[in-house]
């Protein structure tokens, strides 16, 4: 049992076997669409939505220290702008301002970024529970005027996206919507690697920890919590994009729904806050609990998903993957946790 | 309050689906190896559903090669079991259980209904039809209620290519603008509710008939487009439209739409809300000392939790359910007789929506049984070409899935001793009843 | 009928549902001054302490304002509970773990209620017969009179049980310095235990006078949340008064925005001015911290 062996090293993501494993998770991801049914697949493509939710989040809340609860308004604001420029139609929009699928989820993503980019000066005015507060109240606001304006969002009844990618009978849309997250995901987990791995992850570290001492080092805690910001942001846009033009189907009150937040919070809280492999493995867990709760406590999984969080955070602030390190990796300095 | 906290409840992720998920698996890989026609190893892989059994013997029957004739008719269906529209869960499904048990007596096929439980929510919906299809060899899907849920399952079925029919949705505008191809609305629309209204309004003798109307508008497509009719329609016909204010759906305070229905001296107020934001509306009515001489609440005073909630308070209401006991002829004669005969109840008079789901049962049979097959395409075909005798009517169907224009009159139901019973158009039957007007002041009542 | 000024009426609205909101803000209010934690169920606190009183209701027809008075008693005992059992490992622990504690407990009620007593919104009906009052230029409803009064006075009752009574000076004492009040002997714990017992027991009474004025279902707790934070905001954290006032600042606009911008803007109205105070002034509108950040 070689692969239970402590072995000496950093962290997880730079251990050997880990590599291996995620080579082989890819490799068995390509070949989903093919091998399960299209509701399987539809459902893993949601655990593909959440990794990049997740990690998105953390980024902004595990890595720069900002509880922000407001994620749900850029993964929807990023389906929605999507979606017109996919189906500019139904949005009031003239024809010609229709864009293929791809340009259309990054144009989403970038459209959230922008969001994060002007209200990001004004917001981060607030410190503490006035922010966490002040991005539940700025996404509800968000929620609300989107679900007024029927005429861009389609109100309470809803948009249709129209953007059908299958290839005939064999690749289906959600097979090809599949593939598209299944990238998205990947560059979300590397280019989130590097950011943290870097200079600027050590400055959103140093203002996390103590943002007076950070900033009395010459260290501007604005410009870190801004790149965390949009950065997120942009990543929420993306997932919110891709997800929309999976189900085809947006409306304000279920994309922007603070839903998408409590998702991502649970999934970063279950994998290990501040940790960077912590979102991955928690949105495998909250995947496995959120189908096999609903079959085993039938109608209690939400109260189960609440209990859990309360008991990883007051006993297991690291997640599961401070549970995992534990048992794979030696302790060594610990600079994978950003906060203890 | 005012905000519409239904869409934040947990995403079911194909309940069930879960469950089933590896059977599913199993039974894929039976299909593709042993080939067998188009429902043999498919209706074994649902065995962890609901007809394992049925499945496997007409594939034992047919050999899956006779082909056409007796393939099952399988269908997938949701029904709001729960959130804000799960006061009409029951009577929808109850009007399709009457359906398929006829269907299974009078054709020649097996009739599998598979419904689940959508929680009021488009998403979930699709979540749960999409998990159906999967599992199953799915030739027809029937829609749940409401404008939102009908409209949610049918973008569905326009995506897989299967013939979809839908009740509870007056909503014209995607049957014009989503090239509908699949989907059928056996159910009157906006255009014959407010032509309803307008007949309504004119079973008051002249002299004491109203002239202010009033309209609370919800934030939805249909909510607008409901509105805009009786704006037009009205209007044409010389009533004065006082007020049209937009709300948000879902909203619990109406106290300040009360106060300008009254500041305009609204007479006739029509709306088209939610179940529950209904039954609040009224309540706040009698707590603000206000009510209209004719209150109209199109979906909103549909289902029995109108009088189980508001009790006398309720009475007089309007609704337009599509259909209201005291229809008669087209299989309302055996309607009857078969809902009391099923269930058993105290009530005189069946709920508004199981004739309206029974109407959608009607369709369905009359279009398998004119294509002679459950092929999605030729049960198309039949439902564009021919006509359809229901418990709602006789009408044709025009291209895009709605009911021909001015072939369906859309039935108005009132609010009386308890029941919904039928005020226009006059019929004799003994179901029916005596428009009441007007409304009587709270401190009558 | 006499008909009303529609402004005027409309404030008047306003001013009697915005007594309800101080009340329901309260608790959050005196929480995060005393404690320094938001509490994110709090709505939920609050959509429990109506399904009490519905239930009472529903089962024996017993009125909502005795139902409050269990509600009190039960969401007591819960926030006893509460401190004893959870926050006590993460109170003074930082920002995030009472959050995120605090969150979790809203997603068991919210299933709770959901399991219990299923998806749908249920009211109540005030159960005492009565008639509202013609002012003239307004219409007083009945229930919303009642209702406001009883919030009113419970407002009132708390404020005198922080200013006249031992264990409300220690109260006061705890939320300005709590090292201090170490010192001086005062049982901090304990006062925790209190001070969120009361904040859960306000937030169940004003659930239950909700229930008479608007259907509640197991998901209203998130809106609700927002609404009392926002009158928070607006009175200043930790002030009972500056609470009061800003319940009914928040109840007025709501209806003017209302009636002004349309029904959707309802609660937009309310939103913004909650950021705009948030951003501009976060100690409030009517000054006075008591504790907080």
């Amino acid at each position: 049992m070689a692969f239970l062996e402590k072995a000496p090293g950093e962290s997880l993501a730079t251990d050997r076997r880990v590599l291996g494993i995620a080579a082989l998770v890819v490799l068995w991801l390509i070949t989903v669409p093919f091998t399960t049914t299209d509701s399987l697949t539809g459902l893993i493509l949601t655990g593909l939505v959440f990794i990049m939710l997740g990690v998105s989040w953390n980024l902004l809340a595990g890595y720069a220290g900002q509880i922000s609860l407001g994620h749900a308004a850029f993964f929807g604001m990023g389906a929605f702008v999507a979606a017109w420029l996919t189906t500019p139609t139904a949005g009031g929009f003239p024809e010609s301002i229709q864009l293929p699928l791809v340009p259309a989820l990054l144009i989403g993503g970038l459209a959230s970024a922008l969001i994060a980019l002007v209200i990001g000066p004004v917001i981060f005015r607030l410190t503490g529970h006035y922010f966490a507060i002040g991005t539940l109240a700025l996404a509800a606001v968000i929620e609300l005027i989107m679900l007024d304006r029927r005429d861009l969002t389609g109100g309470a009844t809803g948009y249709y996206i129209q953007a059908d990618l299958s290839l005939g009978e064999v690749v289906s849309h959600g097979d090809m919507m599949f593939y598209l997250t299944l990238v998205a995901t990947i560059a979300t987990v590397v280019i989130t690697y590097l950011i943290v791995r870097g200079p600027t992850g050590l400055g959103m570290k140093a203002i996390h920890d103590d943002e007076d001492a950070a900033s009395s080092l010459g260290v501007n805690p604005l410009k870190y919590k801004m790149y965390a910001f949009v950065v997120s942001s942009f990543f929420a846009g993306l997932a919110g994009a891709l997800y929309g033009h999976y189900t085809l189907y947006i409306n304000p009150q279920s994309t922007l729904a603070v839903t998408w937040t409590i998702d991502a919070l649970v999934i970063v809280i279950l994998g290990g806050m501040g940790t960077f492999a912590g979102p991955i493995l928690g949105s495998g867990l909250y995947l496995l609990l959120d189908n096999g709760l609903s079959a085993i406590v039938s109608g209690y999984s939400e109260a189960v998903e609440g209990i859990l969080i309360i008991i990883f955070i007051i006993y297991l602030p690291t997640g599961l993957y401070g549970l995992i390190k534990q048992y794979v990796v030696e302790e060594t300095s610990d600079t994978d946790v950003a906060h203890e | 309050m005012a905000r519409d906290d239904t869409s934040i409840r947990r995403r079911t992720y194909l309940k069930g689906a879960g469950a089933t998920g590896t059977i599913a698996i199993t039974g894929l890989a039976g299909c593709t190896l042993g080939g067998g026609g188009d429902d043999g190893g498919d209706s074994g892989g649902d065995s962890g559903g609901d007809s394992g059994d049925g499945g496997s013997d007409s594939s034992g029957d047919s050999g899956g090669d006779s082909g056409g004739d007796a393939t099952p008719l399988t269908i997938a269906g949701t029904v709001p079991d729960t959130g804000s529209f799960s006061s009409l869960g029951e009577d929808l499904r109850r009007g399709y259980e009457l359906g398929v048990a006829r269907m299974n007596e009078e054709l020649d096929r097996e009739v599998e209904l598979i419904l689940r439980d959508d929680e009021s929510d488009a998403q979930t919906l699709r979540e749960q039809l999409q998990a159906i299809v999967s599992n199953n060899d799915v030739n027809m899907i029937w829609g749940s209620f409401s404008s939102l849920l009908v409209t949610a399952g049918s973008a569905f079925a326009e995506n897989q290519g299967l013939p979809f029919l839908g009740i509870a949705f007056a909503y014209e505008a995607p049957h014009r603008n989503d090239n509908y191809e699949w989907t059928f609305s056996p159910f009157p629309k906006s255009r014959d509710v407010a032509r309803s209204t307008l007949g309504t309004l004119e079973l008051i003798p002249e002299e004491e008939r109203p002239t202010n109307i009033g309209i609370w508008e919800p934030n939805s497509g249909w909510g607008e487009e409901q509105a805009q009719y009786w704006e037009d329609v009205l209007g044409e016909a010389g009533y004065d439209i006082v007020m049209r204010e937009v709300y948000e759906l879902g909203s619990s305070d109406f106290s300040t739409l009360i106060n300008q229905a009254e500041s305009n001296e609204v007479e006739v107020l029509l709306s088209n809300p939610t179940p529950p934001g209904g039954i609040t509306a009224v309540n706040q009515m009698r707590d603000n000392n206000w009510a209209p001489k004719m209150l109209k609440f199109v979906r909103g005073a549909d289902p029995s939790a109108w009088w189980s909630a508001l009790g006398e308070d309720g009475a007089y209401a309007l609704m337009c359910p599509g259909w209201v006991p005291g229809l008669t002829g087209n299989g309302n004669a055996e309607l009857r007789e078969s809902f009391f005969n099923e269930y058993d109840t105290d009530a005189e008079f069946m709920p508004a929506n199981v004739g309206g789901s029974y109407n959608l049962t009607q369709v369905a049979q009359q279009a398998v049984e004119a294509a002679g097959s459950v092929d999605p395409t030729a049960v198309r075909d039949a439902l564009r070409s021919e006509e359809f005798q229901t418990v709602i009517g006789t009408f044709s169907f025009e291209e895009n899935g709605l009911p021909a224009e001015g072939e369906l009159t859309a039935p108005t139901g009132q609010w009386w001793e308890g029941a919904q019973r039928l005020a226009f158009p006059d019929t004799d039957s003994e179901q029916a009843i005596d428009f009441q007007y007007p409304i009587p002041p709270w401190s009558e009542r | 009928m006499v008909l009303s000024d529609l402004a005027t009426q409309t404030i008047v609205n306003g001013l009697l549902l915005g007594g309800i909101y101080a009340l329901a803000a309260l608790g959050l209010s005196l929480v995060f001054g005393i404690m320094d934690i938001v509490n994110l169920a709090h709505g939920h606190m609050l959509m429990v302490g109506a399904y009490i009183a519905i239930l009472l209701f529903a089962a024996t027809g017993i009125t909502p304002l005795i139902g409050m008075l269990l509600a009190m008693v039960l969401m007591f005992g819960l926030g006893v509970l509460l401190q004893k059992v959870l926050l006590k490992h993460v109170v003074d622990e930082g920002l995030e773990q009472p959050i995120i504690v605090l969150f979790g407990l809203a997603l068991i009620l919210q299933n709770l209620g959901r399991v219990i007593l299923g998806g749908d919104a249920r009211t109540a009906d005030i159960g005492i017969p009565g008639s509202g009052i013609e002012l003239g230029f307004a219409y007083l409803s009945f229930p919303r009179t009642v209702t406001f009064v009883v919030a009113v006075l419970l407002i009132a009752a708390t404020w005198a049980f922080l200013q006249y009574t031992k264990t409300g000076q220690a109260i006061r004492a705890t939320a300005q310095n709590r090292t201090a009040a170490k010192y001086m002997g005062i049982n901090t714990d304990r006062i925790y235990v209190i001070t969120l017992g009361i904040g859960t027991a306000l937030a169940g009474a004003a659930g239950a006078l909700l229930s008479m004025l608007f259907p509640i279902d197991p998901y209203v707790g998130w809106s609700y949340l927002l609404k009392t934070f926002a009158v928070v905001v607006l009175g200043g954290v930790g002030s009972v008064l500056g609470t009061l006032v800003g319940g009914l600042v928040l109840g007025v606009s709501e209806n003017l925005g209302a009636l002004y911008l349309g029904g959707g803007y309802r609660n937009v109205v309310s939103l913004l001015i909650f950021l705009g105070v948030l951003l501009v002034k976060p100690e409030g509108l009517f000054g006075g911290s008591g504790g907080g950040e």
